[in-house]
């Protein structure tokens, strides 16, 4: 357990000692307020100019496939150098040669970048501070079960980049293998559900979509139990492969 | 301390490590020789738990190395070839990632930390990214960091590749102070450095162990320098080649004194100095000088391993590569 701690806070220490970190929330930042500003506005025209709902619209903002997309890619830039990073360097030999196991690596790089996306999530909240600041009042069900759904997301997509970046040692390779799986996980299930009649695969479609996740219910205050099992067993089956991955070094 | 038992690492279709076998004592300092490619490092990253032997043992300090590696893991110290540390990090803060990952509570490190920079001499650089240490530097921020954990075992692929002569020197002097209180296995293809630094060497070719032997006794089985007068060097040579217990003639040229020979010998050095003054005397020739010559390592390192560049015709093809 302290060899996890210890690995986290290198891990944390070496994204926030270098421009990586500060340059990624700023720009992140940057543009999700920029995208805020507009859908105030959007929902503002919408309304007729005045008394916008504010759980709606912190909520629909939440929930918002830009949002969503953001986050998409915004995963890999997290994972990439985590482990093909360490490979390429060879500094992953230096750390299986301590007193370290595989498995304490692999949740060490998995968490030390959750709690840098979470960090870079949860800095959206000053949005919700603005909110209240301008005299509304905010429906907190609604930016809690939001905020679940950004971080079972943002555990999912981690896991699995974390996974491209074990299977190589090259970086860019992992940084865009991570990309296009995201974008596919994300885009495929809405493209797949609108383009057949079949019950079966419409409910699959339905289950697997992510957009509709975060529109029908994290953005409207539910979580619901189906999106849990399938982000948690999809980050558990990264994780696992992960694993494996950083093991096969042993059967070479 | 170290025992291995026919250790062998198969890679896709290259033998890396051969069923070597070898036991290190505690307080040894062992040079493993080797060319480039015969398996050195291999058997270091097998002792060092980075990866599994194909087949085969490996104990250090009594654990083995695939069935309890934390416990392996404590009880050596290790430096990687090029040893990969992260540029991004100050040598201060890495050695305490290091000392923390080692499982040294706060007081040890406040006091190892302090004491290992000293003994490596990086005082001065602690403060510096790694990322700007020269090599040498860096080399000795490694040797650092594997000698934390206070392990009685030290495991240094290549501790002087890359360095230049007085860092050499230096990482030299370092090794030779811990190899008073530890156990040591280095690996290396210089061979000064073995004669300088190592009290027992193993020499290794495509991944087998070719000899074995304490410095001092590979230099007694050495020979005898002769020079003769009366006969042109190639008689000179095949009649001694001919002599029982001389098992090789190494001319070296003829000069104003007479042709000067170096005579291996494989039995008994006084019935064999005995038996070429005979031989030189029945043939009538001058024997000008005789003298024991001890062998250079140089000599019989190249001897074992130019033997197997030769042996193309080896009935079990063994390529050796590193990994």
């Amino acid at each position: 357990m302290s060899n996890i701690v210890t690995l986290i806070r290198r891990e944390l220490a070496g994204s926030f000692l270098s421009p990586l970190a500060y340059v990624t929330i700023f720009l992140f930042l940057l543009f999700n307020g920029y995208v805020f500003g507009e859908w105030l506005h959007l929902l503002q025209l919408l309304g007729g100019g005045s008394g916008v709902e504010v759980s709606t619209l912190l909520g629909s903002y939440l929930g918002s496939p830009v949002l969503i997309l953001l986050l998409g890619l915004l995963a890999p830039v997290l994972t990439f150098r985590s482990l093909a990073g360490e490979k390429s360097s060879g500094t992953l030999e230096m750390l299986l040669t301590a007193p370290v196991t595989d498995s304490q690596l692999v949740v060490a790089k998995f968490l030390g970048a959750f709690l840098f996306y979470a960090v870079i999530t949860l800095s959206t909240s000053v949005y919700v501070l603005y909110v209240v600041a301008i005299g509304g009042l905010p429906d907190w069900g609604v930016i809690a079960s939001a905020y679940t759904g950004v971080l079972l997301l943002g555990a999912m997509l981690i896991a699995i980049n974390l996974f491209f970046s074990s299977i190589t040692t090259n970086m860019v390779v992992a940084l865009i293998v991570s990309i296009f799986v995201n974008l596919a996980l994300l885009l495929v299930p809405g493209f797949l559900g609108s383009r057949t009649q079949d019950p079966f695969l419409v409910e699959l479609a339905d289950y697997l979509d992510l957009f509709r996740h975060f529109q029908r219910d994290f953005g409207a205050g539910i979580v619901d139990t189906r999106h849990l099992v399938y982000y948690g067993t999809t980050m558990a089956l990264g994780l696992f492969l992960t694993l494996r991955a950083v093991e096969l070094r042993k059967w070479r | 301390m170290i025992e291995v038992e026919a250790l062998t690492k198969r890679y896709a279709n290259v033998t890396a490590v051969d069923r070597i076998s070898f036991c290190i004592e505690k307080g040894e300092v062992v040079g493993f020789l080797g060319p480039n490619g015969a398996g050195k490092t291999t058997t270091m990253k097998i002792l060092s738990c980075f990866m599994p032997a194909t087949s085969g043992t490996a104990h250090i300090n009594g654990h083995d190395v695939v069935r309890e590696p934390l416990q392996v893991r404590r009880c050596i110290g290790y430096l990687p070839e090029n040893v990969p540390i992260p540029p991004e990090m100050r040598v201060h803060e890495y050695l305490g990632f290091r000392a923390r990952l080692k499982g040294l509570d706060r007081a040890r490190r406040k006091a190892r930390i302090p004491e290992v920079m000293g003994r490596c001499g990086v005082e001065t650089v602690s403060r510096k990214l790694i990322g700007a240490l020269s090599k040498g530097y860096r080399q000795r921020v490694g040797l650092a960091d594997a000698l934390l954990g206070d392990p009685p075992i030290l495991i240094l692929d290549e501790p002087t590749v890359g360095l230049d002569p007085n860092q050499i020197r230096l990482v030299r002097d370092l090794v030779r102070e811990l190899g008073q209180e530890r156990t040591i296995l280095l690996s290396t293809h210089i061979l000064p450095e073995v004669e300088l630094v190592c009290s027992r060497v193993m020499i290794i070719s495509r991944g087998r162990i070719r000899n074995t032997d304490t410095l001092e006794s590979l230099r007694k089985g050495g020979g005898i320098g002769v020079t003769i007068e009366g006969a042109s060097l190639p008689e000179i040579t095949s009649t001694l080649a001919g002599i029982p217990g001389i098992s090789a003639v190494h001319p070296r040229g003829a000069g104003n004194g007479g042709a000067s020979l170096h005579l291996t010998l494989s039995s008994d050095p006084s019935e064999a100095r005995r038996a070429v003054f005979r031989t030189v005397v029945g043939h009538g020739w001058t024997m000008t000088e005789l003298s024991n010559e001890s062998r250079r390592l140089e000599d019989i390192y190249l001897d074992i391993v130019s033997e197997d560049v030769v042996e193309t015709t080896d009935p079990v093809p063994v390529t050796a590569g590193e990994a």
